[in-house]
């Protein structure tokens, strides 16, 4: 997971959602802006459909300060071994969360298409043997 | 001394509107982790298949 904090802003992050994977940091947003995501504009961020989203947010975690540019767009990018991007997840607004169901389905057959040559391997070993 | 200027990063809304697409090669990059460290995303997609998320958060 990416964020636009320095280590410590990230580091506090972490320890306040006890967060179990990887925290990197990108204050400058050069990440970011490697991996296309653009700046949003007001409606993109708080605009209608989004406000209900974004005032739950605040009941939730409370007012705070926004770390790194408040108009950086996030987003999700699933991406294989051999470093290919499977699923590509560019925010059309603010509360446009990706599914988690979503995502662990993209890992679901992923893992399943990792699996599926080795079958295939043994197969086509078993025919060898039978012919 | 070089006296080439420095490019500026270029403004949002000037980027291209999509990223890396569906089986594209991902865009490798060193970052710092929280704890200060250098890697590379390379590292971690090395290992497994990752979830790269870039967080827009308060804190």
């Amino acid at each position: 997971m990416v964020t636009m904090g320095n280590p410590e802003q990230t580091t506090n992050f972490w320890n306040t959602y006890r967060l179990p994977f990887p925290g990197l940091c990108d204050p400058q947003q050069r990440a970011y802006q490697t991996y296309s995501l653009p700046d949003g504009d007001i409606r993109l961020l708080a605009g209608p459909g989004i406000l209900g989203k974004t005032f739950t947010a605040f009941f939730k975690h409370g007012v705070s300060k926004s770390i790194g540019s408040g108009l950086q767009m996030p987003g999700v990018f699933i991406i294989d071994q051999q470093g290919i991007v499977r699923y590509n997840h560019p925010y059309q607004s603010s509360a446009d969360n990706p599914p988690n169901s979503l995502i662990l389905q993209k890992l679901a057959a992923m893992k399943s298409v990792m699996e599926q040559p080795q079958e295939s391997a043994d197969i086509q070993e078993e025919d060898g043997r039978v012919q | 001394m070089s006296t080439q200027p420095v490019q500026p990063i270029q403004p949002a809304r000037q980027r291209p509107s999509v990223g890396p697409q569906e089986g594209m090669p991902a865009l490798d990059l060193q970052l710092q982790n929280k704890d200060g460290a250098k890697v590379r995303l390379s590292d971690y997609w090395q290992r497994s298949p990752i979830v790269l998320v870039f967080l827009r958060h308060f804190g």
